[in-house]
């Protein structure tokens, strides 16, 4: 098991509000929901250089990829809905998705394993896209744009 | 091959309702925070117009002076809160959640670790007193 593919982190060139807004409208396009999300209290954020920088946890998944994680057992739900951490880093922000699934050995609830590799993937997709326009605003059309 | 179950199951011998509202106040006395509440079947139900068992997750942070740097280590938050399975079975509710440890190279920091592990514990032992460990998990 190779825990170091697991976690997977993204530097958006965005600033915090702005990357958030950008990381919700990704997600929606690639049918994923953020159910809910709590910024996360002062004493709980990192302190790098003595001051606590935003931070927030979304929690994103899909009803469809829910039920079929749910449909062989309940206790599949212990992993969803998937936490993707959002935190501030000067005039950047930072985006880390860690597969839970893989943070163990134990044997996991049948079904969960491949609904979440899925979940993961899709993620991996919409911030993908944002740092794909967001090269696009930078360095224009011509690397990206068709021939 | 993996032996261990990574999650545990404890019955709670009232229908769901109120079993759901135990849980709270368990936890709360436990000083555990709840920091939200997802309600799986009914996004399941309005979404996809299909008809499952009810089934919340709770999600459950450690008290305040225990949580340290935990959620703001990309690892660390992918566990907390902890998801906390609330979910109908007949007349009796099933309670689901991660008890198996996270690889120790999964976790940079060991205190990390140790706040999770004190979560989960912390867990069993609110939920030994209002259920019944299961070992169908």
């Amino acid at each position: 098991m190779n825990v170091v593919s697991a976690l997977h982190t993204y530097l958006v060139p965005q600033k915090f509000d702005r990357a958030l807004k950008s990381i919700r409208g990704a997600l929606n396009e690639v049918e994923l929901d953020v159910v809910g999300e709590f910024e996360l209290p002062e004493d709980m954020r990192s302190h790098p250089e003595g001051e606590a920088s935003a931070s927030r946890i979304l929690l994103v998944s899909s009803p469809i990829l829910d039920f079929e994680a749910m449909a062989l057992a309940r206790a599949s739900a212990v992993f969803f809905p998937l936490h993707v951490l959002v935190s501030a880093e000067n005039e950047q922000t930072r985006v880390s998705v860690v597969n839970p699934t893989s943070l163990f050995e134990a044997r996991l609830p049948v079904g969960a394993g491949d609904p979440m590799d899925r979940l993961v993937a899709r993620v991996a997709m919409a911030l993908d896209c944002i740092l794909e326009r967001s090269d696009r605003a930078l360095y224009g059309e011509g690397k990206y744009g068709k021939n | 091959m993996a032996e261990e179950n990574a999650t545990c199951m404890y019955l709670i011998d009232e229908p769901f309702a109120k079993a759901l509202k135990r849980m709270r106040t368990a936890l709360a006395e436990a000083n555990l925070r709840i920091a939200g509440e997802i309600d799986l079947s009914f996004r399941i139900r309005r979404t996809l117009l299909m008809n499952i068992p009810p089934c919340t997750v709770l999600l459950a942070l450690p008290s305040r002076h225990i949580t340290g740097e935990l959620a703001s280590d990309p690892r660390g938050a992918a566990l907390t809160p902890l998801h906390v399975v609330v979910s109908a079975r007949g007349a009796r509710t099933e309670v689901h959640f991660l008890k198996a440890r996270p690889q120790l190279d999964a976790f940079l920091e060991q205190p990390l670790l140790a706040t999770v592990e004190q979560l989960q514990r912390a867990l069993s032992q609110t939920l030994e007193k209002i259920g019944m460990c299961s070992l169908g998990a």
